[in-house]
C-alpha cells in the first residue's frame, strides 16, 4: 500500500515537473527534478559556454521529436559548442541562415541544431530524438 | 500541445526551412506547428524503404510508429506493414503516405481518450494532422513554401488566438485544414472555423489503398497496435 502510495506520488510530481519543464521560460540546474529527469545526459553535459544558461524541454507528440535544450545566454562561444558535437561523433551538415545542423553519419535521428536568435542575443543547443 | 506564447514572428523569417518549432497561421493550411512538421518521420521512413530495398530479401518489413510521453510513460499507436520489394520512388511515397495517415489519426484518437486528457489537449488539435501532412511533403518535395503557405503576421496570429480560442479547443479528425478568419476582417458576417481544401502542393501523392488479396504491400494487423513503455 505505501508502495503504491510513493508511486502515485512519484507520478503526480512528474507530471507536474513534466509542465514546469515544457514552459517556455524553462527551467535551471536549481531544478533538479527537470534537470535531471528532463534534460538529455548529452544537454547535460553540454559545455557552459556562457555565463548565463538555462534548459527547455518539449515531450515527444507523435511526428515531434523529443527536444531537449540548453540555452546559452549572450556571448556564449560557438566554437566550444562545434567542438563538443564534434567529440560526441557529430558532423556539421546543413547550414542555413542562424541554424545549423548535426548528424552522424547514416543517422538521421538523434540530431543537434544550434540556432542564433539576434533579437535575444541567445544561442540554443537542441538535441532531437524519437 | 500548442501555446499562445508558440506563435512566431514570421517577420524574422526569410523561410520555413530555418524554422525548427514553434507556432504559424497560414492562410491556407491554418494553424501549423512546425514541430510537427518537421518531416523526421518521413524522412526516417523513406531511409527504411531503401534499405529494405537493398536488402535483397523478397519482402521486408516497415514499422511506423506515432508516440507521446506522459511521466515515465510512453505510449502510442503503430503498424507494420510488409512491402514486396521492387517499389518505385513514387509507390514508396504512396505507401508512406498512408502508414503516416493511418497511424496518425490512430494517435490523435489514442491521445484524444479521456484518460489523458486531464493531461493534453493535443488529440485532434486543429493543428495537428495538417502540420504532419505538411512535413511528408517537405521532405518528399524539397523546396521553399514560404509563399505558397501565406503566411499571416504575428499581430493576426495572436487576433486569431485571443478570438477564437486556443487552438487545442478545436477538433480536426481529418487532414483537410482549418481556417479562422481573422475577426478583424469587415467583410466577414460569420466569424467561425470552417474546412478548406488542401492546396494543389500538398496533394500530389494519392495514399496507398490496400486491397484484399494485394500481395504487393499489406499490413500484418488491421488495426494499429498499442504500445506503452516504461522509460
Amino acid at each position: 500500500m505505501l508502495i503504491l502510495l510513493v508511486i502515485i506520488g512519484f507520478v503526480l510530481i512528474d507530471c507536474s515537473m513534466q509542465k514546469v519543464a515544457e514552459r517556455h521560460e524553462g527551467y535551471t540546474e536549481a531544478n533538479l527534478w527537470a534537470y535531471y529527469l528532463y534534460t538529455d545526459s548529452d544537454i547535460r553535459h553540454a559545455p557552459r559556454a556562457s555565463e548565463e544558461y538555462h534548459f527547455t524541454f518539449t515531450a515527444e507528440d507523435g511526428t515531434q521529436p523529443r527536444d531537449s535544450s540548453i540555452v546559452y545566454g549572450p556571448g556564449a562561444d560557438i566554437t566550444v559548442i562545434r567542438n563538443y558535437l564534434t567529440s560526441l561523433g557529430y558532423a556539421s551538415v546543413k547550414r542555413e541562415g542562424l541554424l545549423e545542423s548535426w548528424q552522424r553519419e547514416g543517422e538521421n535521428t538523434p540530431y543537434f541544431v544550434i540556432t542564433r536568435d539576434p533579437q535575444t542575443r541567445t544561442l540554443t543547443l537542441t538535441r532531437s530524438s524519437f | 500541445m500548442s501555446r499562445r506564447e508558440d506563435i512566431l514572428d514570421p517577420s524574422r523569417f526569410w523561410s520555413e526551412s530555418a524554422i525548427k518549432s514553434g507556432l504559424l497561421y497560414s492562410d491556407v493550411l491554418g494553424w501549423l506547428d512546425m514541430g510537427h512538421a518537421r518531416g523526421d518521420d518521413i524522412r526516417e521512413l523513406l531511409a527504411r524503404f531503401a534499405a529494405g530495398e537493398a536488402s535483397g530479401k523478397e519482402y521486408y518489413e516497415i514499422k511506423y510508429e506515432q508516440k507521446m510521453a506522459i511521466s515515465r510513460l510512453n505510449t502510442g499507436r503503430f503498424s507494420i506493414w510488409r512491402i514486396k520489394r521492387g517499389r518505385s520512388i513514387e509507390e514508396r511515397r504512396s505507401i508512406i503516405l498512408a502508414m503516416m495517415m493511418d497511424t496518425a489519426v490512430a494517435f490523435e484518437n489514442w491521445q484524444a481518450m479521456p484518460w489523458f486528457s486531464w493531461f493534453t489537449d493535443s488529440g485532434f488539435s486543429s493543428e495537428d494532422l495538417v502540420s504532419d501532412l505538411f512535413g511528408f511533403y517537405r521532405v518528399n518535395f524539397p523546396r521553399i513554401y514560404w509563399r505558397d503557405l501565406r503566411i499571416a503576421s504575428k499581430e493576426s496570429a495572436l487576433r486569431r488566438w485571443d478570438y477564437y480560442g486556443p487552438v487545442g479547443d478545436y477538433k480536426n479528425t481529418g487532414f483537410l485544414p482549418l481556417l479562422f478568419p481573422d475577426p478583424i476582417d469587415k467583410q466577414l458576417c460569420y466569424r467561425a472555423p470552417y474546412k478548406a481544401q488542401l492546396p494543389r502542393f500538398m496533394m500530389q501523392v494519392t495514399p496507398y489503398k490496400l486491397r484484399p488479396g494485394d500481395d504487393t504491400v499489406y499490413r500484418t494487423s488491421k488495426r494499429a497496435g498499442i504500445s506503452v513503455a516504461m522509460e
